[in-house]
């Protein structure tokens, strides 16, 4: 009975575990410029990926809030999965060309 | 009580923890960050602000404003005292029609309706397949913007209803909302003064954008600061925008949330990327891409840098992006 109570503790410990991360891949990505700042100081480099694009910048306040302000050329991520072999040496393509 | 059949359950808890982790990881692992792999290599830039080109009134479209520009003494947030530009804008596009904002019904067009972004990286077309997806989009089944029986989207197509919801404080009746405002319930434009310093005064320190405006258009358009994307959506709203990226509220009237295009009037001789307007501190903003459609790779956080042509500038950001510049480099008007 106590190793069957350690099981379940653990099963649903993972199962918990397993739903926080599908929560948090849950959202609509919309608070990553955000979500990219939260424990970085004004200036501090970051980065973000959002609709398979890379953002990098840095922090800066927008209405008292920081955010990540790209100052880089978006970038594509492409999953090498996807991608034929001999395209696999460069996953990431920048954006700025369009 | 609830039995687990630890058998099954525990290899399969296990699966799902690592298909979890497979999930969060996958892009990482399977993606391999490479360098910018284009530049704007037409000039010579760097980010410091020595070089600054003092504000051309004659790049303002005529019909932009409501008076001529006049200079008058002014202060800085520095505390300098400066010649400044007054310029009256009209509050409406001088060069082109506003166009049309919310979808009339689930299958609407991109033709038919306006854009939408949220900040993220992704512009939308405000079609009838959008405003289906919206739950899905925003993974929220409380997204509901239509009438199942009709079809027809809810949106705010009276003054009262636009004065309502085009506001951070949406009124709980016009939750699940597509939200437009006529030009007409502003007669047409809210004309408003700004004073820019004639010659730029780049600062020690960079200053924040606030909630207030970031600077005004070469054609008569204020442009403002990033929407409130959380207090729209929060709203379960869709504050749409034309698809020059404005859109009007009744205090603000028309203004700009991105860079579209649509006030890119002073085209560079060069190459560069066109004028679309200036910043409060008198720095003008370009637009992202030159001709080439090639975006800098040196611009500073400001979203900025220097040319022997321009001086220091900005460059817009994308209209996905919800805003123009990163913050102030020079001093404005207090």
């Amino acid at each position: 009975m106590k190793i069957f109570n350690v099981i379940k503790a653990l099963t649903t410990g993972l199962l918990l575990a397993t739903s926080c991360s599908a929560l948090s891949h849950a959202g609509h990505g919309s608070n990553a410029p955000w979500e990219a700042c939260e424990e970085k100081a004004i200036n501090e480099d970051c980065s973000y990926t959002s609709h398979d694009k890379k953002a990098t910048g840095t922090c800066q306040a927008m209405n008292k809030v920081l955010m990540c302000v790209r100052n880089k050329p978006l970038e594509t991520l492409i999953d090498k999965a996807t991608q034929p072999a001999s395209a696999q040496k460069q996953s990431v393509k920048s954006l700025a060309k369009r | 009580m609830i039995k687990f059949n630890t058998p099954i359950l525990t290899p399969l808890a296990v699966c799902i923890l690592a298909l979890s982790l497979a999930a969060c990881n996958g892009s990482d692992a399977e993606s391999t960050v490479v360098t910018e792999t284009t530049t704007d290599e037409g000039t010579t830039t760097d980010t410091s602000t020595d070089f600054v080109v003092e504000v051309d009134p004659f790049n303002f479209e005529s019909d932009a404003l409501i008076s001529s520009i006049s200079t008058q003494t002014c202060t800085l947030s520095n505390g300098d005292e400066a010649s400044c530009y007054k310029i009256d804008i009209a509050g409406a596009p001088s060069n082109y029609e506003i166009g049309v904002f919310c979808p009339q019904n689930i299958t609407s067009t991109a033709d038919e309706a306006g854009i939408w972004f949220d900040g993220s990286g992704e512009v939308y077309d405000i079609t009838g397949d959008f405003i289906l997806n919206l739950p899905i989009l925003y993974n929220d089944s409380h997204w509901q913007l239509y009438d199942e029986g009709t079809g027809l989207v809810n949106v705010t197509d009276t003054q009262e209803s636009c004065d309502g919801a085009a506001r951070p404080n949406v009124e709980e009746q016009y939750q699940n909302h597509c939200v437009e405002c006529s030009i007409d319930y502003v007669d047409g434009g809210i004309s408003e003064s700004f004073l820019i310093p004639i010659s730029p005064v780049a600062t020690t320190q960079n200053s924040s954008i606030g909630n207030a405006n970031v600077g005004v258009a070469l054609n008569g358009v204020v442009l403002a600061a990033p929407a409130p994307v959380d207090a729209i959506l929060g709203a379960y709203t869709i504050a749409a925008f034309d698809d020059c990226a404005g859109h009007i509220n009744l205090v603000a009237g028309y203004h700009y949330h991105g860079e579209a295009g649509c006030s890119q009037t002073q085209i560079q001789s060069d190459g560069h990327a066109a004028m679309m307007g200036y910043a409060l501190d008198g720095f003008g903003i370009l637009g992202m891409l030159n001709e080439d459609g090639l975006e800098p790779t040196d611009l500073d956080e400001c979203r900025g840098h220097t040319d022997d042509t321009r001086g220091y500038h900005y460059h817009a950001a994308d209209v996905s992006e919800n805003m123009f510049i990163g913050c102030f480099k020079g001093a404005t008007a207090r």
